[in-house]
């Protein structure tokens, strides 16, 4: 017994996935056992295929709720009640500019203050002017503008003494007619580099052996104190033998930091370093112990 | 409109010119020049020869510190203290404190302050061309030094600070603890903890021993040589930074050696049947035992050199040597004789 074939929308609506549960259910076995329908059906589901594909960016695209309106509004707000006072005034003028009337105003204002200031400056006497712009050279400030690293070139300002001032200008010194305002120099940018993070003293930690950080530290104190020290505690024999004594002991540590810095698993190098570095404590520690003994002594 | 603008020019220019007022005011006045002071100097100090007695404890503690002349301190088996001063300034012998018996056994010998020489640099320090002490032999003594060449035999313990000049101790069986900065410093037939140092001078110490279990014998120069012979302490260490280290006597069973110079030599003169554990480590340095030595671990391809061996069965003591450009040399003492 042959069936009757499906009609269109039936089949459309079985390829949605809109049909009920029993209607899918037959369409299903009319499907397996009439050729021409499951045709039809495969025909229907190239062309959704395509006119799906068309329409995906559309569908996809998300349509604003009412929520996202909200959103949208606070942010606005937010926005605003965060801008600066400038923004705001630009904003409150630009919207009043917009009226004809207000904009004429405006502009008769601004002519206004225009006329009165060119009415004060020219109320003075104009030779002073004259002076003051053309014969009197206004003094260099006494500021030094430090080139800054971003800028590519920079203008230094600097006082600069008479003599060498006139040899900079001497252009100036003989045509009174044109105004010097400053001395000027145009230097190029120092070549002092920037501090940055990864310029400063690398974390020497790193490559010191264990326990080589507290010798330094310890040592660079001592050091400050014996050059202070030093002079006045020892009498020159004294001095140079503890200058000799204290090459060897530097030659020694510099020589052996090479050798742990190469292979910090180097024992002997590590106690030969460390020996070092006691010996020089002790030959910094006489200098102190020596001007103790003579403070005593007083 | 004019006057406004003058107004405001006036205004402009005092705002300007407030600041430089307020300095001009706050600079400090000028230095008033000062009357010149009549220098305070010493009267001249009378020196004459002195002579001063005290009975004392046996065990008296004796200090006072000495500007330059040779002293010679002496125990002697008088429970009493004897100063001469020979051409010196004048002295005293003060009592800080008395034992239970009423005997002083804490004494200050100290120069005459009372005098006009009290102004002068020192002025409590003993001086004269000679001094000369007598102590009991129990006595301990404590003494600082300027520039004096010092002698001190058979007390109980010392303790010598010198800045110049040598310094020579013998028979001081309690300890001694003595530095001269700038001279030699000789230890003989001593006992106890023993620390020598000097910076510029050598080191000599000979026939020293423990006064207990534990002293340590320490000798510390920076750029003199430090020489042990029959040092019997179980535990020594001398350093040399550009000075030669030499010992000469036995190693004792649980001892502990360590021997470090920075760019001198180590020879090490013991008998061909002592055993000891040997840790060297030698820069640029060189390592050479005329001993038999089984060599537990050698390393000489690096730069820094380290060796551990074992000397004869080497449960007996520990030798710990490092030098950075010196050499070490453990020898028989009959080869270290010359002809």
């Amino acid at each position: 017994m042959k069936t009757v074939c499906i009609d269109d929308g039936t089949l459309q609506m079985f390829l949605d996935g809109e049909s009920p549960a029993e209607l899918t259910d037959s369409i299903t076995a009319h499907i397996d056992a009439c050729d021409a329908c499951a045709i039809r059906l495969a025909e229907a589901e190239e062309q959704t295929a395509v006119v799906f594909a068309a329409l995906d960016r559309d569908l996809n695209t998300l349509v604003p709720t009412h929520r996202l309106w909200d959103r949208i509004s606070e942010s606005i707000e937010t926005e605003r009640s965060h801008a600066p006072f400038w923004e705001r005034a630009y904003a409150f003028i630009s919207l009043q500019l917009l009226s004809p009337s207000l904009t004429a105003a405006a502009g008769v204002l601004v002519i206004a203050v225009i006329a009165g200031t060119v009415f004060f400056m020219g109320s003075g006497d104009n030779n002073e002017i004259a002076e003051l712009n053309v014969t009197q050279p206004q003094p260099a400030p006494q500021t030094v503008i430090e080139p800054r690293v971003e800028a590519p070139r920079t203008v230094a300002v600097t006082s600069i003494p008479d003599s060498v001032a006139d040899l900079e200008r001497p252009a100036a010194s003989q045509n009174t007619q044109r105004p010097v305002a400053q001395a000027a120099r145009y230097a190029e940018p120092r070549t002092r580099r920037a501090v940055t993070p990864s310029e400063e003293p690398r974390a020497m930690t790193l490559q010191y052996v264990p326990g080589e950080e507290s010798y330094i530290r310890t040592i660079d104190e001592l050091n400050a104190s014996v050059e202070m020290q030093k002079d006045r505690v020892l009498p020159p024999s004294s001095r140079i033998a503890f200058e000799r004594d204290l090459a060897v002991v530097d030659d020694a540590i510099g020589r052996m930091q090479q050798v742990v810095r190469r292979n910090p698993r180097d024992q002997a190098a590590k106690q030969v370093l460390y020996s070092a570095y006691q010996n020089k404590i002790d030959l910094l520690n006489s200098v102190g112990q020596r001007e103790e003994l003579m403070a005593s002594l007083r | 409109m004019n006057r406004i603008g003058a107004k405001l020019t006036l205004a402009l220019l005092a705002g300007l010119l407030w600041p430089y007022g307020s300095a001009l005011a706050q600079r400090p006045m000028p230095p008033v020049p000062r009357v010149p002071r009549p220098a305070v100097t010493a009267a001249p100090a009378v020196l004459a020869d002195g002579e001063s007695k005290l009975a004392t404890a046996p065990n008296v503690n004796l200090k006072f510190c000495i500007s330059d002349g040779d002293l010679r301190i002496n125990g002697w088996d008088r429970n009493e203290v004897r100063v001469f001063v020979r051409n010196g300034r004048e002295f005293t012998l003060k009592v800080l404190e008395k034992n239970s018996a009423g005997q002083p056994n804490w004494v200050w010998v100290a120069a005459e302050t009372d005098g006009p020489a009290s102004r002068a640099p020192m002025s409590e320090c003993l001086t004269g061309s000679d001094v000369e002490m007598d102590v009991p032999t129990g006595a301990t003594l404590n003494i600082t030094g300027r520039s004096t060449d010092t002698v001190i035999d058979s007390v109980r313990k010392a303790s010598v600070k010198i800045l110049e000049g040598n310094l020579a101790l013998r028979n001081v069986d309690g300890g001694i603890e003595a530095a001269a900065f700038q001279g030699d410093i000789t230890v003989e037939n001593s006992a106890g903890a023993i620390m020598i140092e000097s910076t510029t001078g050598n080191l000599l110490a000979f026939d020293v021993s423990p006064g207990q279990i534990g002293d340590l014998f320490r000798a510390k120069t920076n750029s003199g040589a430090i020489t042990m012979q029959k040092v019997a302490h179980r535990q020594i260490e001398a350093n040399s930074i550009t000075g030669s280290v030499l010992f000469d006597g036995g190693f004792l069973a649980g001892g502990i050696y360590g021997f470090k110079t920075s760019n001198g030599s180590i020879r090490i003169l013991i008998p061909e049947r002592s055993s000891c554990n040997v840790t060297a480590a030698y820069g640029w340095g060189s390592f050479n035992s005329e001993l038999p030595m089984k060599f537990t671990y050698r390393n000489e391809t690096s730069r820094a050199k380290n060796l551990a061996g074992v000397i004869g069965a080497g449960e007996s003591c520990n030798l710990n040597l490092t030098t950075n450009s010196g050499s070490i040399n453990i020898l028989r003492p009959e080869t270290s004789k010359g002809p």
